[in-house]
């Protein structure tokens, strides 16, 4: 059965119920609504590294990136980090509370272009939420896709998030490398120390036939692009998702405009090609 | 063979049209107050004034609300309410005497609101309005619309006066509701003959005579794309103060921001929108307090860049319509147009007015 999933009015959220929510650290926590409208709820779809506005009413709307993946149907996840007024609300959620949801926007990762190739994947911080949406994605259709190495640094060990999967899940799923560092470790961390980049020294990456996806803090993109440039990748197979502030995300409300990108509707994914030819981009 | 039907009014009639339009419109028109003229809504013929050269702000405001009300939250009901409706007056609403520029400006606010998502906000209000619009046939102060080519209208309108001799208008019909318009007072139209269009071709001709060019449109955006470093935008950033008056009062900025407003009673919440402008400091600024555009300089630019790079990309064609309004708002003196001709001159790869330089 098809149903129609597009509103009347764009910018009417549609209601969803905080179903279950899960403290990953101190300031980051996962949260797993579903819509209130069944059928919305049955048939609504969305692209990794799509995003979604969440409305806290009241308080405001904000954008956040889709954490879960289509391929395993069910609640809509969203990695949260507490940052400012929606945020702090949002983490005041307790299951069962209603807010408003509306989307999915954005372009999402090029799923079609990365078909058949190796996939490098380097995340800093909460950058793995819209990333894990791709990495469980491409377990899931697994023969789509060639090797997977994921690289992700976090500032210290209790600051990495969905520690489970990335400690038992993705190592044991085919094909695939995962390999972490934190700026800083305490006494109980065995693995690297050190920048992100400092993964590059220690992993051999080919980047014959590979695609390179991004996401972190804007600081890391200049690091991790260098080294994957030093690597021979092109320019238009390194992928990163930009962060701006949004009020309509859907191309009216113009405070994501990059250059002359909308980051809403023409990103939030870009390919290096096109940032460094954008004013301001990182 | 289907001849497109045009019409001639007296200019004295045109207030009785207005008039009788009165019973089932909102009607606003230019008006003067003290020495500037605005768009204001008006209950007698007798206010409006059509021989204005530009109003202070723009017709933006009567489509796209300074303030708006987009939605109520019940949070005992948990229940949204679209406001839509309420929003919209309930009377149509008919605008008299809109100049070519400012069609244009509607036509890009068009382009904005419609496209993949629909902004129902602006549509239904741009559904529920008539247009007369006005030729100019002479320059306003700080216009420079033929330069940028929307001294001329197509499309947009309802019905478009052109001032022709004998104290008339020449009237195009661009729409039904233009249409509706004319048969709300058929007596008085007249079709026009072979002499009227002669009296329109002449007033045509006075007006293209009239309007200067000023500057080049045809390396505009290569122009930006090679300027950023310019240090023209230093130079004049350094007396941009920031105000946002020039977004303010502009037909094509459309920028706004969302705010949620909790009730006294504190039982609901309604989602406003407003409009904002990439002049105010915290326009681009994001997590970990980064500013994107933190000088002052780097904002002005910014706003140059969208209209007359980014909307290109975006939209297809700039977002100025030449109407000047910036240039009088500006409290520094700053001339938009003098701006991009100076761009022009310190870039041009393509040949300029004065014949290449
Ligand atoms: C496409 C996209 C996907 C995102 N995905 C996630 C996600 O998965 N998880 C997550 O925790 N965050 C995500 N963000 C960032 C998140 O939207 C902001 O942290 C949030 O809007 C802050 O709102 P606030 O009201 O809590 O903070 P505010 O009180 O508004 O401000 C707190 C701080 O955040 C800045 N800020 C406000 N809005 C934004 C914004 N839209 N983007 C960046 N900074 C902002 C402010 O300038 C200030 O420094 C995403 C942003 C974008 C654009
Ligand atoms: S009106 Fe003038 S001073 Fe004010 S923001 Fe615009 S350019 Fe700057
Ligand atoms: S930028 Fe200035 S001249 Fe151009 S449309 Fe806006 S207000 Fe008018
Ligand atoms: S968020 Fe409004 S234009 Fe992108």
């Amino acid at each position: 059965m098809q149903v129609e999933v597009k509103r009347e009015n764009e910018y009417i959220p549609n209601l969803a119920v905080l179903k279950n929510r899960t403290d990953m650290t101190e300031l980051e926590t996962l949260f797993e609504f579903e819509f209130k409208d069944k059928d919305l709820q049955d048939h609504f779809s969305y692209k990794p590294g799509q995003f979604i506005q969440l409305s806290m009413f009241g308080i405001g709307e904000a954008p956040f990136s889709i954490s879960s993946t289509p391929t395993r149907p069910g609640t809509i996840e969203l990695g949260i980090r507490r940052a400012g007024d929606v945020t702090e609300a949002i983490h005041r959620l307790e299951p069962g509370d209603v807010v408003g949801l509306r989307g999915p926007y954005g372009n999402g990762f090029p799923l079609e272009k990365m078909k058949g190739k190796d996939i490098l994947i380097v995340a800093g911080g909460i950058g793995l939420v819209p990333l894990r949406s791709v990495i469980n994605y491409i377990i899931d259709e697994r023969d789509d896709f060639g090797h997977m190495t994921l690289f992700y640094g976090a500032c210290l060990p209790e600051e990495r998030i969905f520690v489970d999967e990335l400690e038992n899940d993705w190592p044991s799923a085919p094909d695939v490398d995962v390999l972490q560092t934190v700026d800083e470790c305490h006494d109980t961390w065995m693995g690297n120390v050190g920048v992100v980049t400092t993964l590059f020294d220690k992993y051999e990456v080919d980047s014959e036939n590979t695609v390179a996806l991004i996401c972190g803090p804007p600081v890391m993109y200049r690091f991790v692009v260098k080294e994957l440039l030093d690597l021979d990748f092109r320019r238009d197979e390194i992928y990163m998702s930009l962060e701006r502030r949004m009020k309509c995300g859907v191309g009216k409300c113009a405070h994501c405009q990059v250059g002359h990108k909308l980051v809403c509707k023409d990103g939030p994914v870009f390919t290096y090609f096109e940032v460094q030819r954008l004013q301001e981009a990182i | 063979m289907v001849i497109m039907q045009n019409y001639v009014i007296k200019k004295e009639d045109l207030n009785k049209l207005v008039e009788r339009a009165l019973d089932d419109y909102d009607v606003y028109a230019p008006v003067q107050k003290k020495s500037i003229h605005v768009y204001d809504q008006i209950s007698d013929p007798a206010s409006m004034d059509l021989n204005y050269g530009q109003t202070m702000t723009s017709a933006k405001k009567l489509f796209n609300p300074p303030v708006e009300n987009m939605m109520t939250f019940d949070f005992d009901k948990k229940e949204i309410k679209d406001r839509l409706e309420d929003t919209i007056p309930e009377t149509p609403s008919l605008i008299v005497g809109l100049h070519a520029c400012d069609i244009n400006g509607l036509l890009f606010l068009d382009r904005v609101y419609g496209g993949e998502y629909d902004d129902l906000y602006y549509q239904k209000r741009r559904e529920k309005t008539t247009i007369i619009g006005l030729n100019c046939l002479e320059s306003c102060e700080s216009g420079f619309c033929r330069s940028v080519n929307t001294h001329i209208v197509l499309e947009g309108y309802d019905l478009f006066l052109t001032p022709i001799e004998d104290e008339r208008y020449y009237v195009n019909v661009g729409s039904p509701k233009g249409d509706r318009l004319i048969t709300l007072a058929p007596d008085l139209f007249e079709e026009a003959t072979e002499d009227d269009v002669d009296a329109f071709r002449k007033s045509l001709q006075k007006k293209h005579e009239s309007l200067p060019v000023e500057f080049h449109l045809d390396n505009l955006t290569e122009t930006l794309d090679m300027a950023w470093d310019d240090p023209i935008w230093e130079e004049i950033g350094e007396d941009c103060m920031n105000c946002g008056s020039c977004a303010l009062v502009c037909p094509t900025c459309y920028c706004f921001d969302v705010v949620d407003e909790v009730g006294l009673d504190l039982k609901e919440s309604t989602r406003k929108r407003k409009w904002d402008t990439c002049l105010y400091y915290d326009f681009a600024l994001v997590a970990g307090n980064h500013n994107f555009r933190e000088e002052p300089e780097a904002r002005l630019k910014y706003r140059f860049y969208h209209k007359m790079r980014g909307a290109v990309h975006d939209q297809g064609i700039i977002a100025c319509t030449g109407c000047g309004r910036c240039i009088d708002a500006c409290p520094a003196g700053i001339s938009f147009l003098d701006v991009l001709a100076q761009l022009q001159k310190n870039w041009a790869s393509a040949p300029t007015i004065e014949g290449g330089n």
